[in-house]
């Protein structure tokens, strides 16, 4: 699966979104590279306001214009540059060959239509189907993402359905027309740790079956380490390292990366206290020149301040941004956590 | 002083409101310095000059009696001005009233609003017509027919955000203190309720206007001879295809008053809170 | 649905009982004896005892209120001093002329209203948003007698193009292009109120506009105008329909002066005619009309809100 040979289904060249404001542009996306492969499912982990969602709506084409829009950059999709599509093709494209899930499955539905109607307007939209051959797939697509009794649960309006049901409605919408890739924004993350599993376990059966790549979103860790092939970390709008799995969680070589994981919490640690990054991200328009991370870096020296590190190659299809990083040797004195 | 640059800054970017400011202020002067500024007694009968077109003497024309129509309209103003001042007084002095005493004493304002509620579902004119049939016709009288239709708004309003303001935590607090409920409507719930009622001032201020003008219309407002913009429109009723003029000015007189109103009174809602559109949106 | 009506009809017995005693109260509130000033000046002292003896005026006030309430019940709301006519059936002789006013006005500022409000929101903070608003504004500051009168003026004798006043019945001569006599009324009474409505669908559509449904439906592909119709219209509209029908029930006596400027025999200005000649019965029996008039209303756009949103369930 990661090892693919032919063309990524998504690639990402210097991407930049900008938002406009009273003060200037501010760009929550900087000169961002990504590639996903055929099948891939990639993690797309960092703090909240990073600028991980905005990538995915970039992707969709569903930035609020004109105040948010792409400033820069390539997304090559299905052999085109979805930046120069007019906005009826890239319309076209969203949620037949690109669909996106979101986090909050409470309010993602609209509550005066069935299920069923919901998922009808979804497939008549991209394909010729008359109303009962629509409802007919809506409620295979139903059944295939395990809501048990599909055919007359089609007929129920969502405040009928708990979360996970919801979730898994929204899914059933976002997998209809049979996508060549799924963005799923912390699609676990307002639900129970049960469910969450669940769902996860749903999103990789259907990977399967529907040979599509998965774009994941998230700033869960585990969920990184239970799904993902490869990950993408960022921070302040910048692609800071990238790795598979694997590899990712062996040797983190980015500052960023590496407190991060030294952060998450774990059973068997000797600590009684959490670990916790000093510092915040910095406020748009507050952005440090060079490497944005420095000021909570205890790395950081000033060569750091004077240039952004270029994202260099660290290891095997593994990269990070950073002047400084952490070396093997480093990580096997890692016990103790501090750098 | 900061007072008055806070009032005027939140027409920085409300050019509109802006002008509709300055037209209210010109038609509250004109209306207060009108003995001043008429060339002719707005009461004065000529017959010779009767249904003349505006000309260089007479800047609106003349109406069926001869009399100046600009002075008319400009003493229309005055009226204008008088009645909007008192409904206003009428309806927020009994609307607050209503309002606080109810929610201060629940057992009361339930059936206080209940009855609220009932007149509410009476239309406003209808309800003003009710009044007029008990108390009779006049301008006192008519400040208080067309004033009854918006305590009820108010009442509703202030009992509503009365509760809210008691129901948070510092109120608690402050009573247990020991501070009466007189002090704390007092310096607790009044200064609160400032705001949201100088918009609804402003609102009725300019409804009032067409409520007072249609009852003038009627024949049910003030008697026919003052001169009020209703009046001057129903009396020259017959004339219109002869004189259009007649119908014009004092009408667009009315509108223009009642538009500047509302973009005035819509900056202030604008500034105050948006949550307060939904109560205010019965307008 | 039968028990709920049932139920929300009992419930409203309150209100009913609580706009009895104001009506009543009216009456008797009206300087002098309800009798004479029933009867006028001109009646005798014979006359007045006698009604005053039809009244049970000299019965303790509340079982005149009880005997006045009771026959309300029943649908008797007494006599027309001027028609000598049940109050009821005079009422319901003006009813064919407002019933049709107010729905051609409702059609008028429904078909108006609501688009531009649809408009306004969809381009809101721009150009479009600012000019509907502020011509819904003007249209709202704007008198319904001038109004009347303009258009009168204009329409009629300048282009002599449409009736100006009276309207002949539709449902005794089955004529229907007597409606046309309908249709400056319609406008005058439309052009204030349907301000109300463009505000309300607009800030209806704006708080709707940020649902994350709507994210969904853009990112399911769909074209911009399903969006804002079926998906955020059609939710918005939820909130706009209570106000519909209570603009309904305030154009039926609202169009007061638009009757009273295109002489129309309807309910307004029966009211008008009716304060003039001291008809009190009559003007109790509008008021109490009124309120039943509102009471219906509002069950009816509650049973139309429980088809709007399948999450709101009679209770």
């Amino acid at each position: 699966m990661v090892d693919s040979i032919g063309q990524p289904v998504l690639e990402l060249t210097d991407l930049t979104v900008g938002i406009g404001s009273e003060r200037g542009v501010f760009n929550a996306v900087e000169a961002l590279s990504l590639r996903i492969e055929e099948g891939e499912v990639l993690g797309l982990v960092g703090e909240s306001g990073c600028g991980k969602s905005i990538t995915a709506l970039a992707v969709m084409g569903l930035l609020a214009a004109p105040t948010v829009r792409i400033t820069g950059g390539h997304i090559r999709f299905g052999g085109r540059d979805l930046v120069e599509l007019t906005t009826a093709e890239r319309r076209r494209l969203r949620g037949d060959r690109i669909a996106m899930i979101f986090q909050e499955p409470m309010t993602s539905l609209n509550p005066v239509y069935t299920i069923g109607d919901q998922l009808v307007e979804a497939v008549r939209t991209h394909r010729s189907l008359s109303r009962s051959a629509a409802w007919r797939e809506a409620v295979a697509m139903l059944d295939r993402v395990g809501i048990p009794g599909a055919a007359s649960r089609a007929g129920n309006y969502p405040h009928e359905l708990s979360g996970g049901m919801r979730q898994r409605v929204m899914i059933a919408m976002a997998l209809i027309c049979g996508p060549d890739l799924l963005i799923a924004d912390e699609p676990t993350t307002a639900l129970d740790v049960s469910t969450q599993a669940q769902i996860l376990d749903l999103l990789m059966a259907l990977r399967q079956d529907f040979g599509m790549a998965i774009l994941m979103i998230t700033h869960d860790l585990g969920v990184v380490a239970e799904v993902a092939d490869r990950v993408a970390v960022m921070y302040a709008g910048r692609l800071v390292e990238t790795a598979p799995v694997r590899e990712l969680f062996k040797a983190p070589t980015h500052p960023y990366t590496h407190a991060l994981l030294g952060s998450m919490p774990r059973l068997d640690a000797q600590e009684t206290r959490l670990r916790v990054i000093e510092g915040s991200v910095a406020p748009p328009f507050a952005r440090l020149s060079g490497c944005t991370f420095r000021d909570r870096c205890q790395r950081a020296e000033t060569r750091c301040a004077g240039a952004v590190p270029p994202l260099d190659e660290v290891g095997m299809d593994h990269r990070a941004r950073c002047f400084f990083p952490i070396t093997g040797a480093e990580v096997g004195a890692q016990s103790s956590g501090n750098l | 002083m900061t007072a008055v640059f806070d009032f005027l800054s939140l027409f920085r970017h409300r050019w509109l409101a802006a002008i509709g400011l300055v037209i209210i202020l010109i038609i509250v002067v004109a209306a207060i310095l009108a003995p001043w500024i008429t060339p002719f007694d707005p009461l004065k009968i000529d017959a010779i000059a009767r249904l003349t077109p505006p000309n260089a003497e007479h800047w609106f024309g003349t109406d069926h009696a001869g009399r100046d129509l600009f002075s008319r309209v400009i003493y229309g103003a005055r009226m204008a001005l008088i009645t909007g001042i008192g409904v206003v007084t009428i309806a927020l002095s009994f609307g607050v009233l209503l309002g606080i005493l109810s929610a201060y004493y629940p057992p009361l304002g339930l059936v206080l609003m209940r009855v609220v509620d009932v007149l509410m579902g009476i239309p406003a004119l209808l309800l003003a017509l009710a009044f007029v049939v008990v108390l009779g016709k006049g301008l006192f009288n008519s400040m208080i027919a067309v004033g009854a239709i918006y305590v009820t708004t108010t009442a509703r309003i202030t009992y509503g955000l009365t509760r809210k303001i008691v129901a948070e935590t510092y109120i608690e607090a402050v009573t247990s203190l020991g501070a009466s409920d007189l002090r704390i409507m007092r310096r607790h719930v009044l200064p609160n309720l400032v705001s949201p009622l100088m918009v609804q001032a402003t609102f009725i201020f300019a409804f009032a206007q067409l409520s007072t003008a249609s009852l003038d219309f009627l024949g049910l407002g003030l008697p026919p001879d003052v001169p009020s913009w209703g009046n001057m429109v129903a009396e020259t009723r017959r004339y219109i295809t002869r004189a259009p003029w007649l119908l014009m000015f004092p009408g667009g007189a009315i509108i223009l008053t009642v538009f500047s109103l509302n973009l005035v009174g819509d900056a202030l809602r604008d500034r105050l809170d948006p949550r307060f559109k939904d109560d205010l949106a019965k307008w | 649905m039968g028990t709920y009506i049932l139920k929300r009809l009992l419930a409203a017995i309150p209100t009913l009982l609580i706009a009895a005693v104001l009506v009543f109260a009216f009456i008797h509130l009206i300087p002098g004896d309800p009798a004479s000033v029933m009867l006028g000046d001109m009646a005798s002292s014979e006359e007045i005892e006698a009604l005053q003896k039809e009244f049970g005026l000299d019965r303790p006030i509340y079982e005149q209120f009880v005997l006045w309430f009771g026959q309300v019940l029943q649908g008797d709301l007494g006599t027309s001093i001027y028609f000598q006519e049940p109050v009821l059936a005079v009422i319901g002789e003006g009813a064919e002329t407002s019933l049709f006013l107010a729905l051609f006005t409702m059609i008028l500022i429904v078909v108006i209203g609501v688009p531009a409000g649809i408009v306004s929101a969809s381009f809101h903070g721009g150009k479009v948003d600012q000019s509907v608003s502020g011509l819904a504004m003007l249209f709202a500051s704007i008198p319904t007698f001038w109004l009347g009168l303009y258009l009168i003026f204009t329409v009629s004798v300048t282009l002599d193009l449409l009736p100006t006043s009276g309207f002949p019945s539709v449902i005794e001569s089955g004529d229907l292009s007597n409606f046309r006599y309908l249709i400056l009324p319609a406008i005058t009474l439309s052009a204030p109120n349907s301000a109300l409505v463009v505000r309300l669908v607009r800030a209806g559509m704006l708080d709707t506009m940020r649902e994350d449904f709507v994210r969904t439906a853009r990112a399911k592909g769909l074209p911009e105008w399903a969006v804002t119709i079926r998906h955020i219209f059609r939710n918005a509209l939820i909130g706009v329909v209570a106000t519909l029908g209570f603009t309904f029930v305030g154009l039926v006596s609202e169009a007061v002066v638009t009757e009273t400027v295109f002489a129309l025999p309807g309910i307004g200005r029966l009211v008008v005619q009716s304060i003039a000649r001291r008809d009190y019965p009559v003007i109790q029996g509008i008021i109490m009309v009124v309120i039943v008039f509102y009471i219906l209303v509002n069950l009816i756009v509650d049973i139309v809100t429980t088809y709007l949103d399948p999450r709101v369930k009679l209770q």
